[in-house]
């Protein structure tokens, strides 16, 4: 079919112009975005830095796992904090950028779209977790539950601190803030090693599993607290 | 879900004043055609959307047809800007009222509202194969009624 | 349509910013005219959700304000917006599209309508970052506008707009009110008189006046210095 030819027949159906369109189409009741689609969609919002220092973070693991066969649990828990970040920033960033009041206005509220993000995130962290573990134990002196403790403590204490600032600063400082909770978590991580090298005998394990499920219930506490806050604006 | 009602409108719209040639009744009816389309929410996904769309169109177009015959002028048409394809067109409507209603549906329905194929075929009720088959054909007898005419 | 208020309020521990506020607004432009602090923007936080009531309800032909079916009918513009950085304009239409709900080929078309209606097309690619403050006022008043509401709520529109933008704006406007209900809050008393149908006149939280304004009524600036005077005009 010749493009003339088309355009010829698309001349001749033309009806006259459709007068009730603009009216009819402001009132007609379209069905929401099913919430498949809707996480898939807010895919493309998160940070690219995100996926990419997941990467990077993962092959360091790996290259020096696999091939230097080096201990890298301290390398690697001294690193996840700054996961954390990403995470825990994602919630702040409307804040931060102003955007909040336009996106608590829009039909899918804030809350739906805050639960979606920080679901693809956890997913990532939680897939990033099990690849890193396995790699860590492979050349490292302790079990693999003594390994996903010494890396969970520190992630999710950054976690716990990130959202607790976030939910109470509103202003742009608080991504920078965020960034260096997690650097002083990894630095006390690190010092804490070297003064306190006793605490990782096996002895005190259970101690370190202890605290991964305190901090873990801490963490959903400060993020339910989030995902509240995203429902009204309550600061002004 | 990536129908675009908007264009849906229009072209639904132009389906329904095809068969119906009356403005008002059209746009009636297209309107109709979405709110019976958006009362259920099982055909939404994009996939089987568009067939379900024009067969609710196509069925409520022929209930409508029935009550109310058509009326025995058409509405004027709004005068073309383009004097080039003025003559043309003229030979284009007159070739294609000598064809059947249905060869002419089939050649909006294909050519100008692009509609698929298979959901053509589940509209009207026969085979991917026979839509192909029927549209060649009128596209055909189109081409020859023009080339007698000497307008192509 | 019917947007009824009835009895909103909004009480802070040491404050009433809202004092139960009635209205029933139908299609047409509202200009709400007050003071700094006189409870406009809390009021329309309100009406879009955004802030909860401490008392009273809103609702739209039945819909209450905090469901979903009441906020795909609305635009809403703040007095004061950002944008995610490195956004574009057209970034940022399409990103707020997704929020409300518009499949991507719809929002992608809307888009460019409306970047046109607010003339802004050949900015469309550029980054916010480089727009002047009415280039970006006006965005905002086309994000507004994407899901086509029937109820629109702008704070300060028209702020950081040069005159001939001021003009085309009252424009739009006036074309808009005919179909859906516009609430606009101003400190410009000239686009109350020029835009709005009907009045509303806050002060304290309360409504002081809420009709039409016309020549009998007197001059509207010296109305709103003669009520407003302690605070002043800002």
């Amino acid at each position: 079919m010749r493009k003339k030819e088309r355009q010829a027949l698309q001349r001749v159906f033309a009806a006259p112009p459709a007068q009730r369109k603009e009216v009819f189409l402001q009132r007609l009741p379209m069905p929401a975005l099913s919430y498949r689609q809707f996480i898939w969609g807010q895919m493309s919002y998160i940070r690219k830095w995100t996926w990419i220092v997941s990467a990077v973070l993962f092959s360091v693991a790996w290259c020096s796992a696999v091939w230097l066969e080096q201990d890298i649990v301290w390398l690697v828990s001294a690193l996840f904090p700054f996961i954390a970040v990403s995470a825990v920033t994602e919630g702040a960033k409307s804040d931060i950028h102003g955007m909040t009041e336009l996106e608590m206005a829009a039909r899918f509220s804030r809350k739906s779209v805050l639960l979606a993000r920080m679901t693809i995130l956890g997913i990532l962290h939680a897939v990033l977790l099990c690849l890193l573990v396995p790699l860590c134990w492979l050349h490292g002196s302790v079990t693999i539950l003594q390994t996903g403790a010494y890396l969970l403590v520190p992630y999710l204490l950054t976690t716990v601190l990130g959202l607790h600032t976030t939910r109470t600063l509103h202003g742009k400082e608080t991504g920078y803030i965020c960034m260096a909770e997690a650097a002083l978590v990894s630095v006390a991580n690190v010092v804490f090693r070297s003064l306190f090298a006793a605490m990782y005998l096996p002895l005190h394990s259970n101690r370190w599993l202890l605290a991964c499920v305190v901090l873990a219930l801490l963490t959903a506490y400060e993020y339910r607290k989030q995902i509240n806050q995203t429902e009204e604006l309550t600061w002004n | 879900m990536s129908m675009d009602v908007e264009e849906q409108y229009e072209k639904i719209y132009r389906y329904c004043y095809f068969r119906l040639h009356r403005r008002e009744l059209a746009e009636d009816i297209t309107q109709e055609t979405f709110l019976r389309f958006y009362a259920q929410d099982h055909y939404q996904e994009t996939g089987k959307a568009l067939r379900y769309l024009y067969t609710i169109a196509r069925n409520l177009c022929i209930d409508t047809y029935k009550k109310q015959p058509e009326e025995p002028l058409p509405e004027e048409m709004e005068q073309p800007d383009n004097t080039e394809t003025l003559l043309t067109d003229l030979a284009l409507r007159a070739a294609l009222q000598q064809l059947d209603t249905e060869q002419q549906e089939l050649l909006l329905l294909r050519y100008v509202n692009e509609v698929p194929m298979a959901d053509i075929g589940v509209m009207l009720g026969i085979s991917r194969f026979a839509v192909y088959r029927k549209t060649n054909r009128a596209l055909k007898q189109l081409r020859t009624l023009l080339r007698e005419e000497d307008f192509v | 349509m019917e947007l009824n208020i009835d009895r909103l309020t909004k009480q802070y521990k040491n404050k009433i910013a809202v004092d139960r506020v009635s209205l029933q607004l139908h299609e047409g432009v509202y200009g709400l005219l007050g003071a700094n602090g006189a409870g406009k923007t809390t009021l329309m936080r309100m009406l879009c959700g955004i802030l909860k009531p401490t008392g009273g309800t809103v609702t739209l032909d039945g819909m209450d304000v905090s469901t979903e079916e009441y906020r795909a009918l609305l635009g809403y513009l703040p007095q004061d917006f950002g944008y995610y950085p490195d956004f574009t304009g057209m970034d940022f239409l399409l990103y707020l599209a997704a929020l409300k709900g518009l499949p991507k080929p719809q929002a992608k078309r809307r888009a460019q309508e409306l970047l046109q209606l607010v003339s802004l097309e050949n900015q469309a690619k550029h980054k916010i970052k480089t727009y002047s403050g009415g280039m970006k006022q006006r965005l905002g008043i086309a994000q507004a506008l994407l899901n086509r509401p029937k109820l629109l709520i702008l704070d300060e529109p028209t702020a950081g707009l040069d005159p001939k933008e001021r003009v085309r704006f009252r424009n739009l406007i006036a074309d808009l009110g005919k179909e859906s209900i516009v609430l606009l809050s101003t400190h410009i008393v000239s686009d109350i008189e020029h835009i709005a149908d009907t009045v509303v006149m806050m002060k304290d939280g309360q409504v002081i006046y809420n009709g039409a304004w016309d020549d009998s009524h007197g001059d509207l600036e010296e109305f709103y210095l003669r009520e407003f005077d302690e605070e002043g005009l800002e």
